[in-house]
């Protein structure tokens, strides 16, 4: 009985699912179900293993013949999510854990499918030892322990006596947790792994005591007028009940505390002048200490307030100052009679008359002494309207072009605040909002004086202005030329990148990048795709051969090996090797190399083509994609790129079904190679080798051309790379779709036409060709056209943001869903048709942007909040970002703005944006909030996602 | 003076929400509170290959006595449960896998049907045929990838861009006026079969509104600045037309963002949980939508996976085929009761293939031709549409021996009758099924009657 219901189990992502998962079941074909005489055993039984640790499994087979396959959870070989198991039963964990970490292992014999044995691995996470607990030993109370161990996790756990703990992560080998000691006793701590493959860890035991009771006083000793109050404060630890309870010995003739501990002395001088006020503990009134008071009788006090009366207009403010004779105390307090209303006095004396004139006029402002607040004196004060007057603040400033800056007015004598704002001399001088937001001029005026001026609305006359003073613009050229090539030929500039560039120019840095060796491609000890998915989001973000690795993004989407059929590294890595050996290399050698390969062999069903027998036909899959997709595409094409139409403007077809068949049979008589003493069955350790024995040696008409009779297999070949590589529709073809990953959607055809001249003078250079899209005057252009550019697919999106940020991709493996959600699965495209179309068109336009066919609505908030997980999880260990730059800026939002705009805009933020982005941080709580905003509304902008 | 302003928020409210739809390009929400016309194609792929022999059995006696010969263990009734009797027009006796007892009424209520024995074919093919190698047959025939791929597609070659359900909904975008609002939308993720050669494929998970994140944060005046501030960023005309366009989409999601979070989108059916239920559900919210989105003409995939049972087949059969007719009965009742449009919505499923007839051990391996539930107002249900196939091991039917069953009808001509009822034109149904129509001397017709 299967405990755990299987519909409680998401099917995120069913075709990966399906692929990874059911792909690998073995069509047992036509043979008969066999008796079995004899049971298989398996063993280890019952076992468990660690993520990413490894199981060696058993089978006794007591049958002719012993072997047997090897199934997780029925899918043999396993996959990348379940663990893999090899054919030798050694079983290894994946990096995370399934859904239901109990596996079922099965092994299967190889002869009598009905003869199978399973047993149940649990897969765990990696267990948490906890060595230490830092204080060693705790008193009652809420308490913060430092957890010392190792194997922890960002979602470790930390326990107390088996109940969870606020818990804060922090390396690897420490978590720090908050909790209360209730009572005297001993804790238990120790921390759990949560989720699939929880597991909880050891625990360490810490003694919790009990502290002693203890009562102190502050100020321990004072000196109080007959009277007079003074605030005395207990403070009582060693126990839970903090509270005191205050009394004064002797009892009311020596005066009075209240419950929070304010002593107000007696009217009357007392025997003794020196009077005790007590604090008991409430827990133990026993415990208790006194403060010493020492009594003094009070001085004769006079008052006297200047000017004694005056005249003041609203909108004005009147300083008094009071005379205090009797008291070394000559302190007074200021008070308005009547409230508010009647206008209000600082401490210092400056009186401020209402907004509004009172009836009666005439108020009284008056000073009381604080040594004796029996004694005051009163000035007389006759308030007069006052005339409407206008501020501005700041009065100067010194702006950017391309700046902003918010101006405050004030207004006086009269109650209607409101102004209108305006910028004299109209909108060649700038513009100014009702929320006095001025915004430069995008170019610097005649004058680089401006005047904003504030008109009250309720006296049109009265105004008042600012004098700013326009400052040229910063000259942002040398970095957007900078990071526009680095945009077309990295994966997202970096400061280093930016200066690289600047130094060695656009040639230089093309020869520099050309020159360096391709980073190597590593072969997967547990053979999985994952991990070469991890390895080339890792690569993109941080290899120094930067153009290379873009060039073979370029081209692993124009010639597609994909792991939703190809599902083993080792089926994946001579497509993947052949794209970097050739990214710099000749079209026509990638080409032959890519048919050749075993990678393609499998993908497109090359291998094992043969000649027709019996009405059969040559395997028609690849023939047919080497054409539309890898060389010439569907329709007939002109120097420019341009789709050659008939006269009923009908696009022209550029090969015929006959041409397939054909080609087909010039394709025929490829296998996959054979090791020494191993089974040729896919295997991937060598490209295809030719098979005469079931190659068609017919004469073939390809595209018009004729492929002569009796070639051999790799003659015919070099005939159809001749063919194809000759057509003229395969140099604008490549062309454009070269320019359209690098560079722009909507190249002009005369750049398509350059471009194209130069692949087809070369003879197919990708050198030539990379340089030719890269150095055309219509990419070096930096002044941006309407239908410039192109939108950033995920993986260029994510990875230049990252290099922006300083940081880069480190171990994603936890991220790979959201790829696949994105759209864009690394190494995993839906089909040969990559994951978007290149004639894709932008809904509703004539405009082609292949890269906004995974851009819906939900792929473009999915990217958003992947940026927002970026900024809001710094520590990650899937990738690094580094914010250190940005956080001398956070009480400076102008700053920020400026900064964000350099790193990520390369200057080309509008005044608007400034101050949209100015506006939506300054109310951030911390400077890490304001950062946050500033980066990622920057970053959610079309201004980003557009590399342009 | 409070009552003043009161009313003057909620004014302010009310031209939110008005401009909020006209920024997306939909019809006035008033003018369009019942339309008068709408329709949807719901897609529920049964990925791994669902074994078709055991969701509906022919209970003739010879052909029953000929299924249980041929099952051996796996011959149903098994312990799940007695299996539910079920019978065509003519009096001919089926009966349904015991785990589809939610959708069991709605067979004799005439609104849920099979296509019998329906898979991917280049060209009609007999067993002689076949074993002789004389007509050619999809690529790949047996393999997950690639019949995914295919049955997806419709096209009998795994080398396409596009799915059947788009290149369907292409044809009739014009239909769908103005409105922004997706077309083709997968609830599972990225599917082929939602993507066109001019519909983008949208995928809207269930349980994921398109909340953006990082727009929750204390105090709230930050929260409604940062809020404020990307409506503001993604509104500059920059006069850049790719950049207008990513922003545009951007601004979509928000607007669908808060139409998802309205009581618009607020479903009261009772939906089974899991996967599939919570998929549906979405459907249903989706649809729901349909008058303030303005939309008439919708496809949407859904997927549940585990059907690849080559062993211990008996009760995850039983319980996955429980999830599939609970959430497709929960689905169907939604639509009828409480969206009012079950005549306009058909659900069917589609999956990699069939499976052998024979079993191995305790499950069956990768077949053929299969059979296919549908499901919804408009289907001639109540009736078994196509071929039943003879239940023969090595019979007029199979393929080999096993009882992978050579299809008697095209998945493409399963796909033109949909689509010609979603409104697909006579005319451009040979554009969006090419085989089907380059061959359809061969297979005869390409409306298999079973809609409406």
């Amino acid at each position: 009985m299967t405990t755990s219901r299987s519909r409680r189990i998401l099917n995120l992502f069913p075709t990966l699912t399906a692929i990874l998962a059911l792909l690998l079941s073995v069509v047992t074909g036509g043979r008969a179900l066999a008796q079995v005489a004899g049971a298989i055993d398996i063993w280890p039984a019952n076992n468990s293993v660690e993520l990413k640790g490894t199981k060696q499994f058993g089978a006794y087979v007591p049958i002719n013949p012993n072997t047997v396959n090897w199934y997780v959870n029925d899918v043999q070989g396993g996959s990348a999510q379940l663990g893999t198991i090899t054919a030798s039963g050694l079983y290894t964990a994946p990096a995370t854990a399934p859904t239901n970490s109990v596996l079922t292992i099965k092994a299967q014999s190889t002869a009598y499918p009905g003869s199978f044995k399973t047993t149940s691995l649990t897969v765990t996470r990696p267990y948490p030892w906890l060595w230490s607990v830092s204080p060693a030993s705790l008193q009652v109370g809420n308490y913060s322990v430092s957890f010392n161990g190792s194997g922890f996790a960002p979602d470790s756990v930390a326990q107390a006596n088996g109940v969870d703990l606020v818990t804060t992560f922090v390396s690897s080998t420490k978590v720090v947790a908050t909790g209360n000691a209730a009572a005297a006793g001993t804790i238990k701590f120790a921390v759990r792994q949560p989720g699939p493959g929880a597991v909880t860890g050891n625990s360490v035991s810490v003694v919790v005591s009990v502290p002693t009771i203890a009562v102190s006083v502050a100020p321990s000793a004072a000196s109080v007028q007959l009277g007079n109050t003074q605030a005395l404060g207990a403070t009582v630890t060693g126990n839970a009940n903090t509270a005191a309870i205050w009394s004064v010995v002797g009892g009311a003739v020596n005066g009075s505390v209240t419950a929070a501990g304010l002593y107000t002395a007696p009217a009357v001088m007392p025997a003794s002048p020196v009077v005790k006020v007590r604090a008991s503990a409430a827990a133990n009134p026993s415990v208790f200490a006194d403060a010493t008071v020492t009594l003094t009788a009070p001085p004769a006090v006079t008052v006297a307030v200047a000017p004694a009366s005056s005249s003041v207009p609203l909108g004005t403010t009147r300083s008094f100052a009071a005379t205090v004779t009797g008291s070394a105390n000559t302190a007074v307090t200021w008070t308005v009679l009547g409230g508010s209303a009647n206008g209000s006095v600082s401490a210092a004396g400056l009186y401020t008359p209402p907004v509004v004139l009172p009836v009666p006029a005439v108020v009284t402002v008056r000073a009381t002494s604080v040594a004796n607040a029996l004694v005051s004196a009163d000035a007389t004060v006759t308030l007069v309207p006052a005339p409407v007057i206008v501020g501005v603040s700041p009065a100067t400033a010194n702006i950017q072009v391309g700046g902003s800056k918010t101006f405050l007015a004030s207004v006086t004598g009269t109650a209607n605040q409101a102004v209108t704002w305006s910028v004299l001399g109209g909108a060649v001088n700038g513009t100014i909002d009702a929320a006095g937001v001025y915004l430069t001029p995008a170019a610097m005026p005649a004058s680089p004086t401006v005047t904003v001026r504030a008109t009250s609305v309720a006296d049109a006359a009265s105004t008042a202005d600012a004098t700013i003073m326009l400052t040229p613009a910063p000259d942002y050229s040398a970095l957007l030329a900078a990071a526009r090539l680095l945009e077309q030929t990295s994966f997202g500039p970096t400061s280093a990148g930016i200066a690289q560039v600047q130094q060695l120019g656009v040639a230089g840095y093309l020869a520099q990048q050309f020159a360096l060796p391709p980073t190597p491609i590593p072969v997967p000890a547990d053979n999985s795709v994952g991990t070469l998915q991890q390895w080339q989001l890792a690569t993109f973000s941080t290899a120094p051969d930067q153009l290379r690795q873009r060039v073979v993004h370029a081209l692993s989407q124009i010639i597609v090996v994909s792991a939703n059929k190809n599902i083993y590294a080792d089926a994946m890595l001579p497509w993947m090797n052949a794209l970097n050996q050739h990214a710099f290399g000749n079209y026509r050698d990638l080409l032959r190399d890519v048919t050749k390969s075993s990678s393609m062999g499998k993908y497109l069903d090359l291998a094992n083509s043969r000649k027709p027998v019996n009405g059969s036909a040559a395997n028609e899959n690849y023939p047919r994609e080497i054409m539309q997709l890898f060389t010439i595409g569907l329709r007939k094409l002109g120097p420019d790129g341009a789709v050659v139409v008939d006269a009923a403007d009908v696009p022209v077809p550029v090969y015929t079904q006959a041409d397939v068949a054909q080609l087909a049979l010039a394709l025929t008589g490829w296998v996959y190679a054979q090791p020494t003493g191993g089974s040729a069955y896919e295997w991937h350790g060598a490209p295809m080798v030719p098979d005469p024995a079931n190659h068609s040696t017919v004469s073939k008409t390809v595209l018009g051309v004729v492929i002569p009779a009796g070639q051999t297999v790799q003659q015919d070949l070099e005939s159809v790379l001749d063919i194809l590589m000759a057509h003229p529709n395969t140099a604008p073809f490549i062309a454009t779709r070269l320019i359209r990953s690098l560079v722009a959607s909507n190249p002009t055809p005369g750049y398509i036409q350059r471009v194209a001249d130069v692949f087809a003078a070369t003879g197919g250079d990708l050198k030539a060709t990379v340089t030719a899209i890269i150095t055309d005057t219509e990419a070096r252009n930096d002044v941006p056209t309407v239908d410039g550019g192109r939108l950033k697919d995920p993986i260029l999106h994510t990875c230049g943001f990252l290099r922006a940020l300083g940081g880069h991709f480190n171990d994603p493996q936890q991220l790979g869903y959201l790829f696949a959600y994105m759209a864009q699965s690394p190494l995993d495209a839906p089909s040969v048709f990559s994951w978007f179309s290149p004639l894709y068109k932008i809904p509703k336009t004539s405009l082609a942007g292949p890269e906004f066919q995974i851009y819906s609505p939900m792929e473009a908030t999915l990217r958003g909040n992947f940026f927002h997980y970026f900024l809001s999880n710094p520590a990650s260990t899937d990738f690094t970002v580094d914010l250190s730059p940005f956080q001398p800026f956070g009480n400076d939002m102008p700053g920020l703005v400026e900064l964000v705009n350099q790193k990520l805009l390369y200057g080309r933020m509008s005044a608007a944006m400034k101050q949209a982005l100015i506006t939506a941080a300054t109310p951030g709580y911390d400077a890490k909030t304001r950062i946050e905003t500033v980066l990622y509304l920057t970053a959610l902008s079309g201004q980003y996602a557009v590399q342009h | 003076m409070n009552q003043h302003r009161i009313s003057r928020r909620s004014l302010l409210k009310g031209i939110g929400a008005t401009a909020m739809l006209t920024r997306f390009g939909w019809m006035n929400a008033l003018a369009q509170a019942n339309p008068p016309d709408y329709k949807a194609l719901v897609c529920i792929f049964l990925v791994g290959g669902n074994d078709g022999h055991n969701t509906i059995v022919p209970l003739t006696q010879s052909e029953f006595n000929a299924y249980k010969a041929a099952r051996g263990s796996l011959a149903l009734p098994d312990g799940n449960g007695p299996l539910l009797p079920v019978q065509t027009p003519d009096g001919t006796p089926f009966a349904l896998n015991n785990g589809l007892g939610a959708i069991h009424p709605l067979w004799a209520q005439g609104k849920l049907g099979v296509l019998a024995n329906v898979g991917m074919l280049v060209k009609p093919v007999s067993r002689p045929q076949f074993l002789a190698n004389s007509v050619a047959v999809p690529s790949n025939l047996f393999s997950h990838s690639d019949q995914i791929q295919q049955m997806q597609a419709a096209i009998p070659s795994s080398s396409t861009g596009t799915g059947w359900g788009a290149r369907a909904a292409d044809r009739i975008n014009a239909l769908n006026g103005g409105s922004a609002f997706p077309a083709a939308i997968s609830c599972a993720g990225p599917s082929l079969f939602c993507t066109g050669d001019v519909i983008r494929s949208a995928s809207l998970l269930p349980g994921f509104d398109l909340d953006p994140s990082g727009m929750n944060l204390w105090p709230a005046s930050a929260a409604t600045a940062r809020k404020n501030g990307l409506q503001q960023v993604l509104q500059f005309d920059s006069g850049l037309a790719l950049v207008q366009a990513a922003n545009k989409v951007r601004k979509d999601a928000l607007d669908l963002n808060a139409l998802m979070q309205s009581g618009n989108a607020s479903i009261s059916t009772i939906f089974p949980g899991g996967s599939l239920g919570d998929q549906l559900k979405q459907v249903a919210k989706l649809i729901k939508l349909r008058g303030t989105t303005g939309i008439k003409r919708q496809v949407f995939f859904c997927s549940l996976g585990g059907f690849d049972t080559h062993g211990s087949q008996s009760w995850q059969h039983w319980d996955l085929l429980s999830q599939v007719g609970d959430a497709m009965a929960a689905f169907y009742k939604c639509t009828e009761q409480e969206l009012g449009i079950a005549d306009g919505v058909t659900s069917f499923t589609l999956s990699d293939f069939g499976r052998t007839l024979q079993p191995s051990g305790s499950g069956c391996d990768h077949g053929w031709g299969n059979h296919h539930l549908i499901l919804g107002g408009a289907v001639q249900g109540g009736r078994i549409h196509g071929a039943f196939p003879s239940m023969a091991l090595g019979g007029p039917d199979d393929s080999g021996n096993r009882g992978a069953f050579i299809p008697t009808t095209s998945t493409e001509q399963y796909a033109a009758t949909l689509a010609k009822w979603l409104g697909v034109t006579d005319q451009d149904l040979p554009l969006v099924f090419k085989n089907l129509y380059d061959n359809i001397g061969l297979f005869g017709t390409a409306d298999l009657g079973f809609m409406g």
